[in-house]
């Protein structure tokens, strides 16, 4: 065993893990709190990226402001998100929800091809000096990904259980009713989770540049991933998505170093096909 | 009752006329005859997918596999083995309800609603893989050409119109079967666990049997929608399994209208009738289209078809109001006849 390509794989997977991570947590936060399958959460990560091309390469700011802007308008952008395609349809059957998140992922990546045409863009990315630690090459970049990961999936963790908000959101995820019978406005709990949820989405795509290049096809290979993360981990978990985001980037790594390249796309959906044989209502799911 | 049963034939009456004349005052080049080939094909796959909604209130995140795989089987049989298409569209529809049975066995013993949906997605995406990957069998990415045509006594159904003509008579026979189905024990048994699976369990309704039988036929129905698919387009690959037909046999289903039976059908024509006047939009299309949809499913979140029966309910209630009213003007022979 070759263990400096056993550790560059590592490396890698953990990488990929980070974005899973950080993708998985939002979709699994507006499942778990709204009972609503987001399937724009794809498009709103493509749309992170591409800003961030835009106000980097052609605006000119540097990748650090370019992406807290980028972030922090994402997030602002969820409340229209909440308020234009989710609110509205929240009386109906859940199944009319899945349709307005559909048609608002058609507007996007349409609206997106339109304005930045289908090719791969490269962003300047901010440090790219390689480090070397016991014979795994890593960039600065690469651990800039998967510190502001931590950092995320940390003060994600901390808003959900030391907050007064985290304790509304997550009563409100438990007991919609009877959240609303103690007071706590859920409407803006609603809003909330759903900025969480896109800044999140944003945040995915801003670390994304820093391993691949900007594309608006993106998107969607990103949420079957992110939907194969939440099955095996158990829907609105997010705490599961987090521990099987990361074990999940970097198991498919040593997959497609060890067993086969070819299959490396098909490894999620096995694993997610043992679960759900296994296990429906997947591994942290309660049932 | 009476009054559901002559909407459905006011309804079904002109649009049949309106159908059958289609293609030969409308729509007559063969591009736009396809066109409507395309409608009745998204119809049926609509239908099946308005089964596991509309009657078992369930979701299928993965019927477009169920659909690319029938369409798979019947090209592969034709192609590799020489059999008939006829056969085909048999033995699709065989496959995908063997392989329904199986995976809505897995699925719907624990899950249900929205889990049920994500658990269905992930089969889905996993068929769709292996049909990318498993270059030997299904092409790879550029899947199976040269799917032959249907023949009867060696003429064969290559052309638009007579292709056209064969699919909405299987509809038509499609749409009288459910009807049927749903009146049927099987169908209320269904019905019944969809209105309230623990009672229905306490009068000794099997749950998980019927369900499971239910999703399986329903595949059944969807796999057969993707041979008819396979064998008029004459070509198959992997994006028939993909999210996009996901997200249209969806579009038809809701836009439509659930568990109304004509809701899908009318889904259909819509989605491949408005997506094709917005082509003049070019790259706008699908933006707009999205827009489209956001609007229809915001002022019709019960779909279309149901919001038309409404208005004309209205409208024949009104009629009814009118002729109640002592002293009102009757004139004999119109207005409302179709109620009683």
């Amino acid at each position: 065993m070759n263990w400096e390509i056993l550790g560059q794989q590592l490396w890698n997977g953990l990488l990929n893990g980070s974005i899973y991570v950080i993708f998985a947590a939002g979709l699994s936060l507006v499942f778990g709190v709204m009972r609503v399958i987001n399937m724009a959460h794809g498009e709103l990560t493509m749309l992170g990226a591409m800003l961030l091309y835009t106000v980097t390469g052609v605006v000119g700011l540097g990748y650090f402001a370019g992406a807290v802007l980028v972030v922090v308008a994402m997030a602002l952008a969820g409340f229209l998100v909440n308020r234009v395609t989710v609110r509205p349809f929240l009386g109906h059957s859940e199944l009319v929800v899945i349709l307005s998140t559909v048609a608002l992922s058609f507007i996007l990546l349409n609206g997106s091809l339109v304005v930045w045409g289908s090719s791969p863009k490269g962003v300047d990315r901010p440090f790219n000096e390689v480090v070397q630690v016991g014979g795994v090459y890593m960039t600065t970049a690469h651990l800039l990904l998967v510190g502001t990961c931590f950092a995320a999936v940390l003060a994600l963790y901390l808003m959900l259980t030391r907050t007064k908000l985290g304790k509304k959101t997550r009563a409100t995820g438990q007991n919609l009713l009877g959240a609303r019978l103690i007071g706590i406005n859920t409407t803006a709990v609603y809003d909330a989770t759903l900025m969480i949820a896109s800044g999140l989405a944003a945040l995915a795509g801003v670390l994304i540049v820093l391993i691949s290049a900007a594309s608006p096809n993106l998107g969607q290979p990103l949420l079957i991933t992110g939907f194969a993360v939440v099955i095996v981990a158990g829907m609105g978990n997010v705490g599961g998505a987090v521990v099987v985001g990361l074990f999940l980037g970097v198991t498919e790594a040593l997959f497609g170093q060890f067993v086969s390249t070819y299959y490396r796309q098909g490894y999620l959906y096995v694993v997610m096909i043992i679960v759900l044989l296994l296990r429906p209502q997947g591994l942290f799911g309660r049932r | 009752m009476r009054l559901r049963n002559s909407a459905g034939f006011w309804f079904g009456g002109p649009v049949l006329v309106v159908a059958l004349g289609m293609p030969v005052f409308l729509f007559t080049n063969s591009y736009n005859r396809g066109l409507l080939v395309l409608i009745v094909i998204y119809a049926i796959g609509g239908l099946s997918l308005d089964y596991i909604m509309g009657e078992m209130g369930q979701f299928s995140f993965g019927h477009a596999a169920f659909w690319g795989f029938g369409a798979y089987v019947s090209a592969k049989l034709a192609l590799d083995l020489g059999i008939s298409p006829w056969i085909g569209f048999l033995a699709a529809p065989l496959a995908a309800g063997l392989v329904g049975l199986l995976i809505g066995y897995i699925a719907l013993r624990r899950t249900r609603g929205l889990e049920l949906a994500i658990v269905t997605l992930g089969f889905g995406v996993l068929a769709w893989t292996v049909a990318l990957r498993w270059r030997p069998v299904t092409g790879g990415p550029s899947g199976l050409r040269q799917v032959p045509p249907p023949g009867i006594l060696g003429w064969e159904l290559r052309s638009e119109l007579s292709y056209y003509y064969f699919a909405l008579l299987v509809l038509l026979v499609i749409v009288f079967l459910l009807s049927r189905l749903r009146q049927s024990r099987f169908g209320r048994a269904v019905r019944s666990i969809h209105e309230n699976e623990d009672l229905a369990k306490s009068i000794g309704v099997s749950a998980t049997r019927y369900y499971v039988l239910a999703f399986s036929f329903a595949c059944a129905l969807v796999g057969f929608s993707g041979a008819l698919y396979a064998h008029h387009f004459r070509f198959v690959n992997p994006n028939l399994l993909g999210l996009q037909y996901m997200f249209i046999f969806l579009i038809a289903v809701l836009v439509g209208g659930t568990g109304t039976l004509w809701g899908p059908v009318l889904g259909a024509a819509l989605f491949v009738l408005v997506s094709e006047w917005l082509r003049a939009l070019q790259e706008y299309r699908f933006v707009i289209f999205g827009v489209v949809l956001l609007l229809v499913v915001l002022f019709m979140p019960g779909g279309v078809f149901p919001a038309l029966r409404k208005m004309a309910r209205r409208v024949v209630a009104g009629d009814r109001k009118l002729r109640d009213v002592p002293g009102a003007i009757r004139q004999p022979g119109t207005g409302g006849s179709g109620v009683e």
